[in-house]
């Protein structure tokens, strides 16, 4: 029982992880909390919705277009309309342009695709088996396994190639990493690309393991992230893997002792908790210099 | 060749540089000398492209690039080391001389390049794949000019390169900095300590309130005592006297 919870956290927790690194990499380079993220995740999953009706179900496809598609969203219209204009306006101004575009791609996506659920092919399959004492399903393994694997091509992306150490550098101190020729700009867009296209995976990782996606999904789904970064830690992708572990871990753990309710409400206690006794979060180290 | 005609930087109604012309040679070092405040700073991330200029014009190699973005600066081979020198504290000392090069990041001549600076630099070398926030402060300014070279520049700005160091450090820095100038790299130095500075430049302006009111070689101004008295605070005597740049 206990190593069966332990799995199906760990499970759910890499699924939070991956949408709460989204909103990490965003604020540790923009400093702008990207409020339709969370869209992201719906637009990914409604795209392979339809190419899953067009071309057939395949998961690897389904995985390409769900990440380009919210990833051309991020690069065309995320960064570039609802961010860039207004970051060095204020600190609110972005976060209402973004909740904007959210209610945006909310009501879009709700007229294109009616506001009721959308039934999601069984992309990640329907088998189980016994591994020890814990019984594994095939979407857990395929969940668990996309989800390292994109953490994994992160690391290397930022700590191993130049791109990444200017991705890092721009988020330490933009003046700088201007004066050494990074074009700080483009680093922000592909940022929130990047950051969009692995929305778009979680989203169509989510509406696999659940079966359905509806236009509102994504917002539930984003509010499960933004717990997990103001946990975390607002720019600390290690504290967001561990903050959404352990947010999964309670939810799987109040689900089995309490009622099912409690999942929601959980997560809520748990914020207001880290906000009263470390409101900077668990695992923040930041604060940025200037 | 870099030519500043007319500069004007403002931040808001406040203007921190009003009308200053400057030119800086191939392989000269020049000097900005003047009091805290005076638009020193200014005028180098003007010149870098960090804040607009509000009026006047900055050519590079007879090319305008007034509205140049600072990247494409570093692209034509301009760069700067900011005043408190802008170390990027969470990345090791070699990413920062990697990122330093990144514009040629792909070249056939990073590596090599890297490899020598390392070289040139053993402490640097030694503490490679240490943060660069661990290194101390004469480390840092080494560092800071190191990962400048690393972009390959023909023209290095240098925002008071000895603030903060011991006078043995500090020193040293300057004989780098000498050294750069003379393997050819313009360079204009901003510098709170005048002697050093006028050792090290052949020419030098000095700035005050946001405007040149000497300038000249630096034998010369270093026996000015016009300029004693502006490195020492008592500048109104120099504008009165009506020395004009």
């Amino acid at each position: 029982m206990i190593w069966q919870q332990i799995f199906n956290a760990v499970t759910l927790g890499a699924n939070y992880a991956l949408v709460a690194v989204g909103y990490t990499l965003v604020f540790g380079v923009l400093r702008v909390l990207n409020l339709a993220h969370g869209e992201m995740l719906t637009i990914g999953a409604f795209s392979a919705v339809v190419v899953s009706n067009v071309f057939g179900a395949s998961l690897p496809l389904a995985l390409v277009v769900g990440a380009t598609s919210a990833g051309l969203v991020g690069a065309l219209i995320v960064e570039p309309i609802t961010i860039r204009p207004v970051i060095h306006r204020s600190q609110m101004a972005p976060l209402m342009t973004t909740i904007g575009l959210s209610i945006l791609l909310i009501s879009l996506m709700a007229a294109i695709f009616g506001p009721s659920q959308t039934l999601f092919p069984p992309l990640l399959g329907t088998e189980s088996f016994k591994l020890g004492p814990v019984i594994v399903t095939t979407a857990y393994v395929l969940n668990l396994a996309i989800a390292a694997a994109l953490f994994l091509a992160l690391a290397l992306f930022l700590y191993r190639t130049p791109m990444g150490k200017a991705i890092r550098a721009v988020a330490e101190n933009p003046e700088v990493a201007e004066t050494l020729g990074v074009n700080t700009r483009m680093v922000r867009t592909l940022t929130v690309t990047i950051a969009s296209a692995m929305g778009g995976v979680a989203g169509v990782l989510i509406a696999a393991s659940v079966g359905a996606v509806t236009p509102f999904s994504g917002a539930v789904y984003g509010l499960k992230g933004l717990v997990v970064v103001i946990v975390g830690g607002m720019a600390s992708p290690v504290g967001a893997v561990v903050a959404a572990m352990g947010l999964a871990a309670v939810e799987v753990w109040s689900v089995s002792y309490f009622e099912a309710a409690g999942r929601h409400l959980i997560p809520l206690v748990l914020i207001c908790a880290v906000l009263l006794l470390r409101p900077e979060g668990l695992f923040s180290t930041l604060g940025r210099k200037g | 060749m870099l030519e500043v005609e007319q500069l004007e930087v403002r931040y808001g109604s406040l203007a921190a540089v009003r009308s200053v012309s400057l030119t800086v040679g191939q392989g000269e070092i020049v000097a900005m000398l003047g009091a805290n405040g005076a638009g020193k700073s200014s005028t180098l991330k003007a010149i870098m492209g960090l804040v607009p200029a509000a009026a006047g014009r900055v050519t590079w190699d007879g090319a305008d690039i007034t509205r140049l973005r600072p990247h494409q600066r570093v692209q034509r081979g301009i760069t700067l080391c900011p005043e408190g020198r802008g170390i990027l504290t969470s990345l090791t000392v070699r990413e920062n001389l990697e990122l330093g090069g990144y514009l040629h990041a792909r070249s056939k001549g990073h590596a090599p390049l890297l490899a020598s600076m390392l070289e040139r630099f053993p402490r640097l070398a030694e503490r490679s794949r240490q943060l660069a926030g661990t290194l101390s402060g004469g480390e840092q300014q080494i560092l800071a000019v190191a990962r400048a070279l690393m972009c390959r520049p023909r023209l290095l700005l240098l925002d008071e390169p000895s603030l903060g160091l011991a006078p043995m450090t500090a020193v040293e820095v300057m004989k780098v900095v000498r050294e750069i100038g003379a393997s050819g790299v313009s360079v204009l130095i901003v510098e709170q300590n005048v002697k050093h500075a006028l050792r090290l430049a052949q020419r030098a302006y000095v700035m005050e309130s946001g405007g040149f009111v000497l300038s000249g070689d630096s034998t010369d101004l270093l026996h000015d005592p016009r300029v004693q008295d502006a490195y020492l605070g008592g500048s109104v005597h120099v504008a009165e006297s009506g020395v004009a740049a």
